[in-house]
């Protein structure tokens, strides 16, 4: 029964923490993908529904409070609405703040009436023994009103159906005209008009809720006394940090051996079937050496400790912690020239730092924000994080049960260093290249809420194991192809990456390490995951990797065999840790800041910083006559 | 209707906004001059002093550019009960609920949000001006 001649395209906006995006998963499942509007180079998550012999397209606006173009967000949620005209805006409120959601659906009704109001939370409006008379509502506003709890699936068959038919209905009859007043363009409307808006929110709020009398102090608050409090409030947040590390680093051996068991047995395979073909041995070599080895490497040792910690941080956002983070250390940011938001940005950047990066929008000021992106690099991300796992198990393992923890206390002291850099680095960016008086801070507390525990793991688990395979093909298997060859073709007597390794090997003993190690991050720069591949495979004199079952004790030997020590160790962990980011991370700084000036100096900071520090340390090792 | 008692708080509630310290041009800036508490009249407290988990009502909102229409959108206009929940953990940052929510301030900017304890009489939003 297609009427169509174009999918019909629905919006979801709304106010942030009100399950926008638990309803958009609910509704679009799988089926997303990041979609690019005209206009701006704006990229918005996209989704399609099948429904009713058509497909739905719906696009997830940025959470905004209001719409009237203060910032990027609103200005492109307002944008979208106005210049893509989708048939239906569906606003999804939170049933349990009305008042604020509805002066948002108002905003929302001045630009566009071809909307569906989404009452959600309806499943915390019961808890709280709050009574909403959804027919009234949906009277008061003119629009089809449809109760939901997103995360129960409750109700979201139906809101499909709403928005199916009344956006088939305005395909028939078009847009009604504004009712009442001239059509208004948001970004001129005053405080005093928004005001107004609110004071009509409470009308209708006050006519469509009925409230049981308040019962003592609801969870949040109690959970919050301690979560915030002078006393706990950063006790509690380091011991987070350091459990999830913990639980990561203990349990993360176990999937890496098994993948790296199934994936020698495919080399073995793979190597039987070249000989079989006759491949040549130079093609071999790059294929199976070169490619397959570096793409599984960086598979089996990078996605394990990935897929146990990116869940457990998830819980912890959706839980509605990380803005309590913030609150506790926006005192910290601000005496250091930061904002506290910059804490939610350097929670992204352990996921991934371009990421952290992006989410610097959420600061307002440029130069608060300009500090939280060229810093933003100093979170082990992703591409980082198991090397240093990987090297702390190595370097700083001790004996008994004491001594199997102590990896994971290393790790957790070297993430506390890059908080401390951040700290420094910001206070010396915020007194010299990006002086200035703090901005406000204005930051919602959410009330706490049940994540969707295993939801919210299989979602991170596809959304990390696609990242890491992505990144596996794209940069590790071309990378591999070409380490190889470094490694094995040989000019003058010596290999391409030792002629390398050898001018660098001045600059690299001065940082405590070696040119070989300097070599790989230096081909790590398009993505930071392949350093120790490249390392390894330069350090076995045939040019490749040992056998990638034997990981663990063959890494310690192959590197201890090159001479390192722990202090080697160490100062590959701090350099790691400090140096500078990895290609997308530049170029998402240069597209973010729109200069390439940001961008270079988000390479420089950090590099110069590593040096210092390693050249420091290592020359305070040298005068103790440590080794 | 508008009601002409001399009342103290009618007549505070009918006049939008009465104390309001200058406007700053700067959207970001923290204003240089917070009130002193001279300049506060004395039926009216700083949101920051304000007694934790006593239920207020906010009379002027004496921020300005960028701060003063985020707190706008959020919901702080004349009239709101508003109520301190707590301070943070370095009494830098304050967290109040209004409308349903809690949101964090810092306290500095906040002090220039004045509130009574009074509730505003019904008409005072009627006719403003």
């Amino acid at each position: 029964m297609s009427t169509t001649t174009r999918p019909l395209l629905i919006a979801l906006a709304g106010n942030p923490n009100v399950g926008k995006s638990t309803v958009f998963n609910a509704l679009t499942g799988l089926r997303q993908h990041t979609g690019n509007w005209t206009g701006k180079t704006v990229a918005l998550l996209e989704g399609t529904v099948p429904y009713a012999g058509d497909e739905i397209r719906l696009v997830d606006l940025p959470g905004t409070y209001s719409l009237r173009a203060a910032s990027r967000e609103e200005e492109i949620a307002r944008d979208f609405i106005l210049s893509e005209k989708p048939d239906v805006t569906v606003c999804v409120v939170d049933a349990t703040c009305l008042e604020r959601n509805l002066s948002f659906v108002l905003q929302v009704l001045r630009l566009t009436k071809k909307c569906v109001v989404c009452l959600n939370l309806m499943d915390e409006a019961r808890a709280r023994r709050l009574q909403i008379d959804v027919d009234l509502l949906s009277r008061e506003l003119g629009v089809p009103v449809v109760p939901t709890a997103a995360r129960r699936g409750e109700g979201l068959a139906q809101l499909l159906d709403t928005v199916y038919r009344t956006a088939m209905a305005f395909r028939e009859s078009g847009e009604p005209q504004p009712t009442s007043g001239p059509h208004v363009r948001l970004e001129n409307m005053r405080d005093d008009e928004v005001s107004a808006l609110y004071r009509e929110a409470e009308k209708i709020a006050e006519r469509v809720v009925g409230r049981a009398p308040e019962t003592g102090k609801a969870l949040t608050d109690w959970l919050d006394d301690i979560v915030t409090s002078r006393r706990f409030g950063i006790p509690i947040m380091l011991l987070l940090l350091g459990v999830a590390l913990l639980i990561t680093i203990s349990l993360a051996n176990y999937p890496s051996a098994a993948l790296a068991w199934v994936f020698s047995q495919v080399e073995t395979a793979l190597s039987a079937l070249a000989w079989s073909t006759g491949l040549p041995e130079w093609l071999h070599g790059i294929l199976v050496h070169g490619c397959f080895r570096t793409v599984a490497w960086v598979v089996a040792v990078m996605l394990p400790p990935m897929a146990i910690f990116f869940p457990l941080f998830t819980l912890l956002e959706d839980f509605g912690y990380l803005p309590r983070v913030a609150f506790n250390l926006d005192h910290l940011f601000r005496r250091n020239g930061g904002h506290g938001k910059q804490a939610l940005t350097m929670s992204m950047g352990f996921g991934c730092n371009a990421a952290g990066v992006v989410a610097a929008r959420i600061i307002e000021s440029p130069r608060e924000r300009l500090i939280a992106i060229l810093t933003n690099c100093f979170v082990p991300c992703n591409g980082r994080f198991p090397t240093l796992i990987l090297l702390s198990g190595i370097f700083f393992r001790g004996e008994g049960p004491l001594g199997a923890a102590l990896p994971g206390l290393a790790v957790f002291l070297i993430v506390l260093a890059g908080i401390g850099i951040t700290f420094l680095v910001s206070r010396v960016l915020a007194s010299t290249v990006l002086r200035g008086v703090p901005s406000s801070f204005v930051l919602e507390l959410p009330p706490y809420r049940k994540p969707e525990l295993w939801k919210t793991i299989a979602r991170s688990w596809r959304d990390r194991t696609v990242w890491v395979l992505r990144r596996a093909v794209t940069v590790a298997l071309p990378c591999g192809a070409i380490t190889w060859l470094a490694a094995n073709v040989t000019v003058s007597g010596k290999t391409v990456i030792a002629h390398t390794a050898s001018i660098l090997d001045p600059l690299a003993s001065l940082l405590g390490m070696d040119g070989v190690i300097l070599t790989a991050f230096i081909l790590g720069f398009p993505a930071n995951e392949i350093v120790l591949p490249i390392a390894l495979m330069a350090y076995l004199a045939q040019g490749t990797m040992m056998d990638i079952e034997a990981a663990g004790t063959a890494i310690a030997a192959i590197l201890r065999s090159n001479g390192w020590t722990w202090t080697t160790g160490l100062s590959v962990l701090l350099f790691s840790l400090l140096h500078f980011p990895c290609g997308t991370t530049v170029y998402t700084v240069y597209q973010e800041t729109g200069s390439k000036k940001w961008a270079a100096l988000s390479f420089l900071i950090p590099t110069g910083v590593a040096c210092l520090m390693l050249i420091a340390l290592n020359g305070i090792f040298r005068v103790l006559g440590i080794r | 209707m508008r009601d002409d008692s001399t009342s103290f708080t009618s007549s505070l509630w009918d006049r939008p906004a009465p104390i309001r310290p200058p406007r700053h041009a700067a959207a970001n800036a923290i204003p240089d001059e917070v009130l002193s508490d001279a300049q506060v009249p004395a039926h009216l407290t700083p949101l920051p002093d304000a007694p934790e988990h006593l239920t207020m009502y906010l009379v002027s909102n004496g921020t300005g550019g960028l701060l003063k229409q985020r707190l706008v959108d959020l919901g702080f206009t004349p009239g709101t009960p508003i109520r301190l929940v707590r301070k943070g953990p370095r009494g830098s940052l304050i967290a109040v609920r209004l409308r349903d929510t809690v949101i964090a301030l810092r306290s500095d900017e906040a002090r220039l949000i004045l509130v009574t304890p009074e509730a505003p009489s019904p008409s005072a939003f009627e006719h403003p001006g």
